[in-house]
């Protein structure tokens, strides 16, 4: 079963991104906390990480930076799911190498068509 | 002495009043500039703001339809629906909001390069059928020339290609007769040549008093029944500031009960 872990300080977001993606077949972890990020990706391992880029403490962007620049975690995926849909912060995310970005507010059905294109369905 | 006291006043005040004019000009040009300043940022950042909450009245909803078109009723599954297709409509709103602020603000934050406008418009006319949920019965011709690039920014040029789209169908007669049609070619030559971008439509027409006002941001021209289309008054004033920033033109022909062509020109990118 794949595993997805999504990063976001609004708790209402992480309910609709664990309903949905559970319902489709993946391990989801939701955490509203950004400092506990690194920790988080240690012990769940996921495959894909989607990450809000405006959180207190700790930003999305940093977050990538580090999952990027750590050997063990480098093949994670990134996704930003952001309302700040700027073109700025489209491209910084390219810099940091994440490999997608979606625009709040989002749809479910094309968050996980966005997902299974990247890393396959959730029961593979 | 008073005398000396009242003349010396009086240079002073003679003296001091261009001064006192100008600083006057001065701080009353500066507070209406940082009021817009303020006015638009708050704009940009409210619009941010009311995107988390929408996005969940959003998504819950889909995920509601998802759930109700299996199990639930007629009923509740309307009222669902209902409250998606509302979201999506204030989402389109924010979004015009943010972009027109933008344009106004601080175009510069636009990353502008070589776009494939024949690729924009047909990735927008598919994303308009699918936000309205068009069927079969409305007809949507396109004739599109093929991998014609111009100086721009594709999201941008998504948004302006939506908008007219938008009118053309939300300010048709019957939604199920309405008809569109889109065309895209290159006109001119050498330096001079455009893409012309074209979309018709046989929809209420607007009268010729309010063509001159259509891209007044938030005018709605009384012709428009506002109980059956919602709106801000703000998609044109968008198209046309968009246009403009990259040299580009737009026209619009109507003929009021009849239908309107809107016409929107971009310089050739070699």
């Amino acid at each position: 079963m794949k595993k997805i872990l999504a990063i976001d300080d609004h708790e209402e977001i992480l309910s609709i991104i664990k309903t949905k993606l559970s319902r489709s077949g993946f391990e989801v972890e939701i955490l509203s906390d950004s400092m506990l990020a690194m920790e988080k990706v240690r012990q769940f391992k996921p495959d894909l990480v989607l990450l809000d880029i405006m959180m207190p403490k700790i930003t999305g962007f940093e977050i990538c930076e580090e999952l990027k620049s750590t050997p063990e975690f480098k093949d994670v995926r990134v996704v930003f799911l952001t309302a700040k849909d700027m073109d700025f912060a489209r491209k910084k995310a390219q810099e940091l190498n994440a490999d997608g970005f979606i625009a709040k507010p989002f749809s479910p059905k094309e968050l996980l068509s966005f997902i299974e294109d990247l890393i396959g369905r959730g029961d593979e | 002495m008073n005398k000396i006291k009242q003349f010396f006043a009086a240079f002073g005040r003679i003296v001091s009043a261009p001064f006192h004019w100008m600083t006057s000009k001065f701080l009353e040009r500066h507070d209406a500039v940082l009021e817009k300043k303020i006015r638009r940022e708050l704009e940009v950042s409210l619009s941010h703001e009311l995107k988390t909450p929408l996005t969940s009245i959003f998504a819950y909803s889909e995920l509601l339809l998802e759930s109700l078109e299996k199990t639930g009723n007629k009923e509740d599954l309307e009222a669902i629906r209902l409250i998606y297709k509302k979201s999506q409509e204030l989402i389109r709103f924010i979004d015009n909001l943010i972009n027109i602020s933008i344009l106004e603000m601080n175009p510069k934050v636009l990353f502008s390069t070589q776009i494939n406008i024949s690729n924009v418009i047909i990735e927008s006319v598919n994303r308009f059928r699918t936000f309205y949920d068009i069927g079969q019965d409305v007809k949507i011709i396109t004739d599109i020339r093929p991998d014609t690039n111009v100086f721009g920014n594709d999201r941008l040029f998504q948004n302006v290609v939506f908008e007219l789209l938008s009118n053309a169908y939300l300010y048709s007669k019957e939604k199920k007769t309405a008809k569109i049609t889109v065309t895209g070619k290159e006109t001119g030559e050498g330096p001079q040549k455009k893409y012309e971008l074209k979309i018709a439509d046989n929809g209420i027409g607007i009268k010729p008093g309010n063509i001159s006002h259509v891209f007044d941001k938030f005018f709605r021209a009384e012709e428009i029944d506002t109980a059956r289309t919602s709106g801000l008054g703000i998609g044109l004033t968008l198209v046309k500031r968009a246009v403009g920033l990259y040299s580009g033109d737009i026209e619009i022909a109507s003929r009021y009960g009849e239908g309107t062509t809107v016409t929107v020109r971009f310089p050739v990118y070699y």
